[in-house]
């Protein structure tokens, strides 16, 4: 059957050609809608439950809060784990799903357990929430709200929060793609009234009276309409404060003698800030607002991104003067360095190939046509690629070999070639017409075809294994699987219907029999091999024992050598995990990571900024008590720098400069990297020993000596 | 424990305790005492110090929270806490110390859970070294020196579970891939054999792999393994490249395998060059490339280039050669002296051991170990070491129950056990008995030895007469060939007729038949040698001298020393042992026994009558002895036992007799020959010589004529035969006496 498609193909080239173009055009169009990406997504299918109750304590926390919620949800089907984390203030459960579960499914059925929930934890406590539809891969874009230089004294922490919660994420959240936009650091404005407890005693008044009469003096309502002529008038009254000096006249008593006591005889009024739990400072200059822009799960990230940025763009022009978006942490400098890399190594790839397969077929037409199925071959892939659902990134793109993809193409050709130089048939022409060409063609591709078939089969068969691969690795290594073998299907398809008719029409059809340069190569090393492979047929015993002594030793090599899962992926920056004493309050862990900062900005030229990120976020997806912060070292490109070679050998430098600031331990780690170990297994180094049981002492006493 | 692991970086313990927290603790008496509740105060705290939200204030569209709380500088320490003022039903606002105690503790900072239970982490991050081997290197200080209580454990996790997950399915998903190749191997070339043979590519390739990570200095990682599946795949199509041509050319009609696979890697060494260079060097720019990513790609590139070029050799100069063996078997490779000669070379120790000489004495151990009937000997020693304890050989154990009207009308239950033995004297006997034929069985071995090690010497000797004898027959043939040649000659010029080159025919003929004899009996000495001694191949006796050596000529005095002797003085003991056994039997016999029952009914006991159920047991003992009151079998058996013991005396004396005539006939005729050895030895060899010598030169000179010649030289070569016939009457006469006197 697949000599008749040859068959067919050489015989009606014009058709061939037309489904080529088809190909091209096709093909063009869908590379411009692939989701590109740096790396697979490989976090879990997981969703979190997140509880913010600002005064209770870790172990009510966990009495009252996580543990109804744990026990609720533990029963949905799909589930695989449940991970969680009680601390003064937060409740943060998590829950994982099986890769099949679908994510919002999941979502609904935990919300109407959550529903149920609620009524069991004690009212006021908190309302469980869960976080937004994102992944690891999902903190696309980080920015920070600062003012320009010269502006400090305008816009201090409370101003640059206010703007970031209204005007930049407000207009941010509508971008499609954006789940969410996590504010950070800054202080949350508040109105505060705040109570002199000499005051009240005097007056004999509680804070409870103070409650109530704010409550009270601040409604608006409606009296309906009435009629006037014609028309009708809508009544309404303005009860609500609008300003300080509004709840300043709150009456809060009447005293005996008919003396109202007001708020203001018991308290000043003022702008305050809530009670935070999170801080962020830009370089070493102090504190700023800023926040992290989360995007839906299974997005493109690359289009998301540039929707937010051309969003960031628009929202800048409605800011104040003296105030400025500035990115610190872009998903595109990750994905540009990792597609750079890709296209290196395809374009290098591709030309070493195309250079090899010119040089041994000696031939110059058959090389490129050779080589032109790798273009046609590849925009095959991508067809299937987007019709399947698999994203290109480092992983699916990145691995690709053509040399392995056009092996049965190159089979066939050779074929061809040494058909028309070596056989007898030819060995007095020096033209042929293009009849005989077709027919020749159509022959020695019939030849060997079964083989090429074989050769792609196999080829096929090895990459089956990768797909079975599940979990991490799945989602790392599928990708590259599926790609591979729709590239190999498509260059399979094209060697039986391209590859002929382009043999036939272009190669030439002068028959030279004087050999070309490389072929006297072959013959050279022909000349070589032959009386090597007479003599070392004499040696069968020896061959065989020599052969099986390698083997062992490979074996053996093996055996001892060391593993390792995915070796690391160098994102481009460092995100440095920064801890001091437990119970450092937030001032104080301020001020370390801002002296960290300034060493770091000074002694290293490569660190272009240091966004700290202190405690949590709004939406603590991430809750990192007081004492502990992120601080992203943004570096600029590998080439510019001078201080180190390696990511290696600049983290050890940078931990031995920070080792100065007292109290402070620092580990070195990729952003991504350290986002999807957290989120996967709930801890942010590569290893993690946990110890389970029932006793918090004892579970610290143990931790301790396994330290 | 992590920290002194190599490698082991950032350590992190988790802290869950520690935190400094003002803890207030409820006086419920005090609360009591002035009407509060918990609610009400705690709303105070809350309030106070946190803040409660009252509603919210809008500027424009933005609304902000309105919150109620102590002025900052009224709740900034312990005393600010403990000095809250809270209002009673009285009016009253007491400090918050009069109805709470409030501290500073240490307090739980933060819960983690899993999968519902409470857990602690201990984390590190790596450098330096691979995951796997840090992990390995904690487990194991871990298991040895960490105890931890019955309901807690520790559990890996982090990067490294990935990577054992990943492996364990590797594991089970690659080998199938494996066998798919397998499968479709062998329907595309319908042949197992052939299958195989391409299979080999794919071990030929991983050793390139494995060798170009090591090169590297990279570990193995899971990029690694998914660059050793790509490299399966181009293995396995070298291969197929290769063997579809050798069996597209075997169908053309190529016969020679050779020829085939010479011709068939020609034509397709530029495709299999091409199909192995395009995609290493393809991956080259992966494998070589610093940029982001790059250390996902490059083991994988590592892999597939080292594997590639590596496994290419191979299959170039490995492949056709297991083709050739797969296909011809080893028998292809005879006519090539050169392989034969390799084939030597290796079959060398196999070879030396065919030619293996031995002097007389190791041809004795050799034979002492391998021979069949030592062997058995020494089986029957261990036959009768095994008997040692028979004599313990006590009776069955009888055990019974009885129910039934034993006692009375009601049914009562009864439950025996009894022994029986024999006199002791019985087992003491029989014990002598076994080890006496421990004893003979010991004898009967030497014994075996003693009639091995005469024969082995007489069969070596022999062989070693012949080696002489040979030598003297070829002499002799040259000789007479000499002259048959001489003779030819002459006859053909006339100067001698018929009848003298007939002599010399004849006489040549008559030589080499003997020689062709004395071939035949040295090949059936050897191989008389050969199965005493029970080796695999054949043995050459080596020696200078054919005559053996007698020690010393034993007189009469020896023969008690020999096995043979020693056999029958046992053999009596053992008669005499069996009387005594037999006696010993008519002594009676023991039994013991003890009885258990119950007596249902009742009984008086004292003055009352008890009720015993059956329940109650009563026990009893019994004690018998046989008499053999019937005893004339034995009495018979005693008897005939006397009389064999008598028989046994005399067999002991005939014995005797015997081997002193053997003895004595054997010493004879070795003193005789020794003699006449002595004769030949200085005198008439020489005198064989001379006359052989002698004849040559008269005939040489015509003195004497052909018919003298013959006749001389058949005497001086009948001499020297005969002193070989001695030599070897000598020696069996010295061997037998060496056997018969147990000098051996």
């Amino acid at each position: 059957m697949l000599n008749k498609i040859i068959g067919f193909s050489v015989k009606n080239k014009l058709i061939i050609g037309l489904f080529v173009l088809a190909l091209i055009g096709w093909g063009a169009f869908e590379v411009t809608r692939l989701p590109i990406d740096a790396v697979p997504d490989i976090t879990d299918n997981q969703v979190q439950v997140i509880t913010v109750s600002p005064s209770l304590g870790a172990p009510d926390v966990e009495r009252l809060i996580t543990f109804p919620v744990e026990q609720a949800c533990s029963n949905i089907p799909g589930l695989k784990q449940i991970r969680s984390f009680s601390r003064f203030g937060l409740s943060l459960v998590t829950i994982v799903f099986s890769d099949e579960t679908d994510v919002y499914w999941a979502r609904q059925q935990i919300s109407e357990r959550l529903q149920q929930v609620q009524q069991e934890i004690p009212a006021g406590v908190g309302a469980p929430a869960m976080a937004p539809v994102t992944t690891g891969l999902g903190e696309i874009y980080q920015y920070v709200v600062r003012p320009l230089p010269g502006y400090e004294g305008k816009y201090g922490p409370m101003e640059l929060r206010t703007l970031q919660d209204w005007v930049v994420r407000r207009q941010l959240l509508g971008t499609p793609g954006v789940a969410d936009v996590s504010s950070f650091g800054g202080q949350l404005k508040q109105y505060e009234i705040a109570v002199k407890p000499g005051q009240l005693k005097a007056n004999n008044i509680a804070i409870a009276d103070v409650f109530d009469a704010l409550e009270k003096n601040n409604q608006n309502t409606g009296g309906a309409y009435i009629e006037k002529g014609p028309t009708v008038l809508y009544i309404r009254s303005e009860g609500l404060t609008k300003s300080i000096a509004d709840i300043e006249k709150i009456v809060v008593k009447n005293l005996d003698n008919g003396m109202p006591v007001l708020i203001r005889d018991v308290a000043t009024v003022q702008l305050g800030a809530a009670t935070r739990y999170g801080a962020m400072c830009f370089n070493d200059k102090g504190e700023v607002a800023g926040a992290v822009v989360m995007m839906l799960k299974g997005e493109n990230s690359s289009a998301v991104i540039k929707r937010v940025k051309e969003k960031v763009a628009d929202i800048q022009k409605s800011l104040p003067e003296g105030v400025v978006i500035e990115p610190f942490l872009d998903r595109t400098k990750m994905v540009n360095n990792a597609i750079k890399t890709v296209e290196t190594n395809l374009i290098e790839g591709a030309l070493i190939v195309v250079f090899v397969l010119v040089f041994f077929l000696g031939n110059l037409r058959a090389g490129l046509i050779v080589s032109s199925v790798i273009p046609l071959s590849m925009l095959f892939a991508v067809i299937l690629m987007n019709k399947f659902g698999v994203g290109g990134n480092l992983m699916s793109l990145g691995a690709i070999d053509f040399g392995l993809i056009v092996d049965g193409t190159v089979i066939v050709v050779e074929a061809i070639l040494h058909r028309f130089s070596h056989s007898r048939h030819f060995r007095n022409t020096r033209m042929v017409d293009q009849t005989i060409m077709d027919a020749e063609v159509n022959a020695s591709t019939g030849t060997m075809i079964k083989s090429a078939v074989f050769s792609q089969i196999i080829i096929l068969i090895v990459y089956i294994p990768i797909l079975s691969l599940q979990g991490i690795e799945g989602k790392m290594f599928k990708p590259m699987a599926f790609t591979v073998a729709f590239a190999i299907l498509g260059a399979f398809l094209l060697s039986v219907t391209y590859v002929p008719m382009m043999s036939a029409l272009f190669l030439s059809k002068k028959i030279s029999h004087k050999p070309s340069l490389a072929d006297r190569i072959m013959i050279w090393l022909e000349r070589k091999y032959q009386p090597a492979l007479t003599r070392m047929m004499q040696f069968p015993k020896a061959m065989i024992a020599g052969t099986l002594v390698l083997f062992a030793i490979a074996m053996v090599m093996l055996g001892r050598m060391g593993g390792e899962f995915i070796p690391e992926l160098e994102e481009g920056d460092f995100a440095v995990e920064t801890r001091l004493l437990t119970g450092s309050n937030l001032n104080t862990t301020i001020q370390a990571t801002q002296q960290c900062a300034a060493i770091l900005l000074k002694k290293f030229p490569e660190v272009e900024k240091v966004v700290t990120k202190i405690g949590s976020a709004e939406i603590p997806t991430d809750p990192m008590p007081l004492e502990a912060s992120d601080m992203m070292v943004i570096l600029k490109d590998k080439k510019d720098w001078t201080s180190a070679r390696s990511f290696d050998e600049l983290s050890e430098k940078m931990s031995s400069e920070l080792a100065v600031v007292p109290g402070v331990s620092v580990g070195f780690q990729f952003p991504v990297q350290m986002r999807f170990n957290e989120l996967m297994t709930g801890a942010r180094q590569d290893v993690v020993c946990k110890i389970f049981g029932e006793d918090l002492d004892s579970l610290a006493h143990y931790a301790n000596r396994l330290g | 424990m992590i920290k002194t692991v190599d490698g082991a970086i950032n350590l992190y313990v988790e802290t869950v305790t520690g935190m400094p927290q003002v803890v207030i603790n409820y006086n419920r008496d005090a609360m009591a005492q002035y009407g509060l509740n918990v609610s009400d105060i705690n709303r105070v705290v809350n309030t106070a110090f946190a803040g409660q939200s009252t509603g919210l204030v809008y500027e424009g569209e933005k609304r902000f929270d309105m919150v109620v709380r102590l002025a900052n500088d009224e709740r900034r320490n312990l005393s600010d806490v403990r000095g809250l003022l809270i209002p009673t039903r009285q009016g009253i606002q007491i400090p918050l110390e009069q109805v709470a105690s409030v501290e500073e503790i240490e307090g739980p900072n933060q819960v983690q859970r899993e999968d519902t239970r409470r857990r602690i982490i201990v984390g590190f991050n790596v450098a330096g070294r691979d995951v796997q081997t840090i992990v390995t290197e904690l487990q194991q200080k871990v298991a040895a020196q960490l105890k931890l209580p019955p309901a807690y454990h520790v559990v890996y996790g982090g990067a490294f579970e990935n990577l054992t997950a990943a492996k364990q399915r590797l594991s089970i998903v690659v080998p199938i891939a494996l066998f798919m190749i397998f499968m479709l191997l062998y329907f595309a070339f319908n042949s197992v054999k052939q299958g195989l043979l391409i299979y080999t590519a794919i071990p030929l390739s991983a050793i390139g792999g494995i060798l170009a990570l090591w090169v590297r200095d990279m570990p193995f990682s899971i990029s690694a393994g998914v660059g050793f599946i790509a490299l399966f795949g181009v293995a396995v199509l070298n291969g197929i490249l290769l063997v579809s041509e050798f069996n597209r050319l075997k169908k053309e009609g190529w016969q020679d395998v050779r020829r085939v696979v010479l011709h068939g890697t020609k034509t397709k060494l530029r495709a299999v060059l091409m199909t192995a260079l395009v995609p290493s060097l393809g991956f080259i720019p992966m494998a070589v490339s610093n940029g982001a990513g790059a250390e996902v790609q490059k083991p994988l590139a590592t892999v597939v280039i080292g594997g590639l070029i590596i496994s290419t050799m191979l299959t170039l100069f490995v492949l056709p050669v297991f083709y050739i063996l797969f296909e011809k078997g080893f028998k292809f490779f005879k006519p090539v002296k050169v392989a034969a000669a390799a084939v030597l070379l290796l079959a060398l120790p196999a070879a030396l051991q065919a030619q293996q000489k031995v002097t007389a004495d190791e041809a004795v151990a050799l034979a002492l170990k391998n021979n069949l009937h030592i062997q058995a000997a020494k089986l029957g020693e261990q036959y009768y070491q095994s008997l040692r304890k028979s004599n313990l050989d006590f009776d069955k154990t009888n055990v019974g129950v009885e129910y039934g009207k034993i006692n009375s009308v009601a049914n009562d239950n009864r439950f025996t056990i009894s022994q029986g033995i024999q006199f002791p004297t019985v087992y003491k006997h029989q014990r002598s008995i076994n080890n006496t034929n421990i004893t003979l069985s010991k004898l009967s071995t030497q014994q075996q030895e003693n009639e091995l090690k005469a024969q082995v010497k007489a069969a070596f000797y022999a062989v070693l007469v012949l080696q002489q004898k040979e030598q003297l027959l070829l002499e002799a043939d040259s000789i007479y060939q000499a002259f048959l040649d001489k003779t030819a000659l002459r006859f053909k010029t006339g100067d001698v007729d018929a009848l003298e080159k007939a002599t010399a025919e004849n006489q040549r003929w008559q030589i080499s038949n003997q020689l062709g004899l004395l071939k035949t009996d040295y090949a059936v000495r050897l191989n008389d040698l050969k199965i005493l001694l029970n080796v695999a191949d054949p043995v050459t006796p080596v020696g200078s001298d054919p005559v053996y050596h007698l020690s010393e000529i034993p007189d009469t005095g020896y023969i008690a020393r020999t096995p043979a002797m020693a056999l029958r003085q046992q053999l009596l003991e053992r008669s005499i042992q069996e009387h005594k056994l037999e006696k010993s039997r008519l002594l009676p016999s023991l039994n013991l026994g003890y009885n258990n029952m119950s007596i249902i009914g009742y009984q008086r006991v004292g003055n009352d009558e008890k009720y015993f159920g059956g329940g109650d047991r009563f026990s009893s003992v019994s004690a018998g002895i046989g008499i053999p009151i019937f005893s004339i079998g034995q009495r018979s058996r005693i008897r005939a036992a006397n009389i064999f013991i008598q028989q046994q005396e005399r067999e002991l004396a005939a014995t005797r007799q015997q081997l002193e005539l053997e003895l004595g006939n054997a010493a004879k005729i070795y003193t005789h020959h020794l003699q006449l050895l002595g004769n030949y030895q200085s005198v008439l060899l020489s005198n064989a010589t001379l006359v052989i010598a002698g004849a040559n030169k008269r005939m040489a000179a015509g003195e004497i004529g052909y018919l003298e010649w013959v006749m001389l030289i058949n005497q001086a070569l009948e001499m020297r035969s005969n002193y070989f016939n001695v030599v070897e009457e000598l020696n069996n006469a010295a061997f037998t006496m060496e056997k018969l006197s147990g000098l051996n």
